[in-house]
């Protein structure tokens, strides 16, 4: 019989995943897709009447289906055999990285220009608080500054465009401001963004610190001022998780001065307090990124080699926390402060702090997201 | 519960089969009854009552006309089918156009009553048209009434076809329900239709979707814009249906039923008449046999062929959907069909087969734009914010075909024809009989069966790949 081959075949595929399904213990949470899966739901009568029951037990077996991520690895590869040059918000890009997405439509101008007013309202308040210099450096995700990597007619957001535009706005309202995008693009073809994760390099964080330094009046960084030592390899970052399919390695870096030692850097939210601003042993875990300071936390306060009495507070995403470390030349004490997660208000953070000056750092779409 | 879902393939599925092939002939209707209950209970635990409800009154109704006519009392018969179609179209008409008569009477009176605001329950206008078939069938002599109520509530309720389609007349399985066979031939070839039916809707019915979405949201809306999100729609409806036609089709098979073809490669019809011969073959065949023909179909002059040409088509509309689109829709094809019948039919014959086949495509699509019309009311005001009012999607159709916006062909859609070339292509190729034909003709050479087999399994493997991922993928024609 000609289909005998294909009954058995499927007979033995059904048993084999249902085998599977059943050896298998239910999984908590999908590194891979940060997030809690689903799990066997309770039973009951209100749950089964009004249909919940049988939503609930469907997304159990979808998300518990054994070998899940392999699945979707399996159909990803299908898609990019199909010449789909895109996946989840992710481009694929030369060399076998990735690049985010931010379609040209994904902007809403409106609430950008709300947001702007707003951040342009606040650094005028605090310039009138601190007695140094307030700047703002608004960092574009990689495909405006590496257009050789998206795709040929990829439809992106003009972000050159959008900070000029921006940077006009907050220079009238007299913070310092930092292009990104001018800064970076001159390095366009360097390592300074992460081909699997959405982050700026430590090297792209560099230019961001010399264009910084510049703006203050300080000396001008150099790259040899910088013994550049690897510390992790084979970085998969959340790019690489977004579309679950293999791609190129990346290296994280820690940039180190001429002498440099370690730096103390406190959490007052949690009154812990660490010998080093970078921890080695978040290398190992899925977010390596938070090798960097530990991760986001509300406030950070890191102390410096600078005089005692020049401060600085980062008002700032996750892109800040491979920058920090830059400022510990010149500044006796950073302070961090993420709006993501701190609760109080920036400027009575500032009155309180007292910092001689303040940068509000950003990639751009974070800043846009807040 | 739908097929394209991983409980149906690894929970209800197997445990189907595990139960049906363990159990006795004269236990293969119980159980095939049941587990149609637990099917639809799945989804609908309180709807199920209306089915039950359904089958029920048409059981009865069946056994009393037959008793009826027996007895010679056609007054009696023709009362007891009028009760059966009353309790069908009734059930019909009040979950699925209750809100849309209210919201209409509304607007045309001014009046404000509150609409009754009922979920749809799936699959109504499938499993009335089948069971009032068979109330007709019987009324008619064509066929005896079921004695068996488990033979006839597993007749309405079949899983397979239960929730869309095809629309199977008693008349089709009247045999099968009493005296089927599983054989490892019915086994392999339906399988096989339904591994084809799943890769139709999760490989090319989803992703036309997803693209149709993916275009529907664009800020930046033109011609081209609508027109390329109407061209996925049409994609997408087709290997939805055709799709989940063929699953049905195949899993009736397996258990030994032959349901009658539903879809014959619509998009490659040479006229609209003959676009309606392919698709959806058994819903124009039920208005057909139960509307057109009892109206007197062509034989009382032209104004009556005309008229009863209305009445089907206005019906076919409204039977996709309680809202004014579809009865625009159902009129476009009126329109049309009169247009061919009474003037086109000399012409396009003398046409060579392109040009034949450009202007059903035209014809069809343009109809589609009507169809997912609401779904694009937004793209159509982002285009034009005067279109405030009514049929927005309607009016951008007619003037972006007037030349009335800019063409509005962009980077965004160079990108994408890019990006998505090779499923596009996969998608035109699919409504051709070529890949099938392809098939046959690999099958039928050297290793033929090895390659037949593997691309069946690699069909459902990457199909459940699909499934894995997506965790939203309701079939279209689930609401109809």
């Amino acid at each position: 019989m000609r289909r005998a081959v294909l009954l058995a075949a499927t007979i033995a595929l059904f048993a084999g995943i249902l085998a599977a399904d059943a050896l298998s213990e239910d999984r908590l949470f999908s590194a891979q897709e940060n997030r809690l899966l689903a799990q066997k739901p309770g039973l009951s009568a209100g749950a089964l009447l009004d249909g919940s029951y049988g939503r609930d037990f469907e997304a159990w077996v979808t998300d518990q289906f054994p070998g899940r991520n392999g699945w979707i690895a399996v159909r990803n590869i299908a898609l990019r055999l199909m010449g789909k040059r895109d996946e989840n918000g992710v481009y694929f890009a030369p060399g076998n990285t990735l690049v985010e997405r931010h379609e040209e439509g994904s902007v809403d101008a409106e609430a950008a220009a709300r947001k702007v007013q707003a951040l342009s309202d606040q650094a005028e308040e605090i310039a009138s608080v601190v007695p140094g210099s307030v700047a703002v450096l608004l960092v574009p995700s990689a495909g405006a500054v590496q257009s050789w990597r998206l795709p040929p007619f990829a439809p992106e957001f003009d972000q050159a465009g959008w900070l000029e535009e921006t940077g006009r706005r907050l220079s009238e309202a007299g913070a310092v401001f930092l292009d990104g995008a001018k800064i970076l693009t001159p390095h366009g073809r360097e390592t300074i963004y992460y081909g699997t994760d959405h982050h700026w390099t430590t090297l792209g964080a560099f230019y961001g610190y010399r264009a910084f330094e510049e703006a203050m009046g300080r000396r001008r960084p150099e790259r040899e001022d910088y013994e550049r030592i690897p510390v992790k390899e084979d970085f998969r970052g959340t790019l690489q998780a977004r579309v679950n399919l293999p791609a190129a390695a990346d290296v994280i870096e820690r940039f180190k001065r001429a002498g440099e030692g370690e730096h103390e850097t406190a959490f007052p939210g949690s009154g812990e307090t660490a010998d080093s601003c970078y921890f080695y042993d978040r290398l190992n875990t899925k977010d390596a990124y938070a090798f960097f300071l530990g991760g986001n936390d509300p406030l950070v306060r890191i102390s410096g080699d600078g005089p005692e009495e020049r401060t600085i507070l980062l008002i700032r995403d996750s892109y800040a926390n491979c920058f920090a470390p830059f400022l510990t030349e010149n500044y006796g004490t950073i302070w961090l402060m993420d709006p993501r997660y701190y609760r109080g208000d920036a400027v009575e953070l500032v009155k309180k702090l007292a910092p001689q000056d303040v940068l509000y750092l950003y990639q751009i779409f974070h800043f846009l997201a807040l | 519960m739908v097929f394209s879902s991983l409980i149906f393939l690894f929970r209800f599925l197997p445990a189907f089969w595990l139960v049906y092939l363990a159990v006795p002939g004269r236990w293969k209707n119980p159980v095939l009854f049941l587990e149609s209950l637990f099917f639809y209970a799945w989804g609908e635990p309180v709807y199920v009552l209306l089915l039950l409800v359904s089958t029920a009154s048409d059981y009865c109704c069946g056994r009393l006309i037959g008793r009826f006519r027996r007895e010679d009392r056609r007054g009696a018969a023709r009362g007891t089918l009028a009760v059966s179609l009353a309790v069908n179209l009734g059930l019909l008409g009040f979950f699925k156009y209750a809100d849309f008569l209210v919201e209409t009477v509304n607007a045309l009176a001014g009046t404000r009553w509150g609409t009754p605001g009922l979920p749809l329950p799936v699959g109504i206008s499938f499993y009335t048209f089948q069971t009032m078939s068979y109330t007709i069938d019987v009324y008619r002599g064509n066929v005896r009434p079921q004695k068996d109520p488990v033979a006839f509530g597993a007749f309405v309720t079949m899983f397979p076809q239960l929730v869309a389609g095809p629309i199977v007349s008693y008349r089709c399985v009247e045999k099968e329900l009493k005296e089927r066979k599983i054989t490892p031939e019915g086994l392999g070839e339906g399988w096989k239709r339904f591994v084809i039916g799943l890769g139709k809707k999760t490989l090319l019915a989803n992703q036309a979707g997803a693209l149709f979405s993916l275009l529907g949201a664009r800020k930046e809306a033109g011609a081209a814009v609508l027109w390329a999100a109407v061209l996925c729609f049409g994609f997408q409806i087709y290997f939805d249906f055709s799709g989940y036609s063929d699953m049905a089709s195949g899993l009736g098979r397996m258990m030994g039923f032959s349901f009658p073809e539903n879809f014959r490669y619509p998009y490659t019809a040479r006229s609209v008449t003959e676009f309606w011969q392919r698709w959806h073959m058994t819903l124009s065949g039920w208005f057909r046999e139960y509307v057109y023909i009892p109206l007197g179909g062509n034989r009382k002059g032209t104004l009556r062929h005309a008229f009863n040409l209305l009445a089907v088509w206005i019906l076919t509309g409204i039977w996709h959907g309680a809202a004014w689109n579809f009865v625009l829709w159902g009129l476009w094809f009126f329109c049309l069909l009169i247009l061919e019948k009474f003037w086109l039919k000399g012409l396009l014959e003398r046409l060579p087969a392109p040009f034949r086949r450009a202007w059903t495509l035209g014809a069809v699509f343009s109809g589609w734009a009507l169809f997912c019309g609401p779904d694009l009311a937004g793209l159509a005001a982002r285009a034009d914010p005067a279109l405030q009012t009514g049929a927005r999607a309607l009016a951008f159709a007619a003037s972006s075909l007037a030349g009335r916006f800019g063409w509005g062909w962009d980077d965004f859609l160079t990108y994408e024809l890019i990006s998505q070339g090779a499923l596009l292509a996969a998608l035109a190729a699919g409504c051709t009989p070529l890949p099938a034909a392809a098939g046959r003709k690999i099958a039928k050479g050297k290793g033929g069966a090895f390659w037949e087999t593997a691309f069946l399994l690699g069909t459902f493997l990457l199909s459940v790949a699909f499934l894995v991922e997506d965790s939203y993928n309701p079939f279209l024609y689930f609401r109809f």
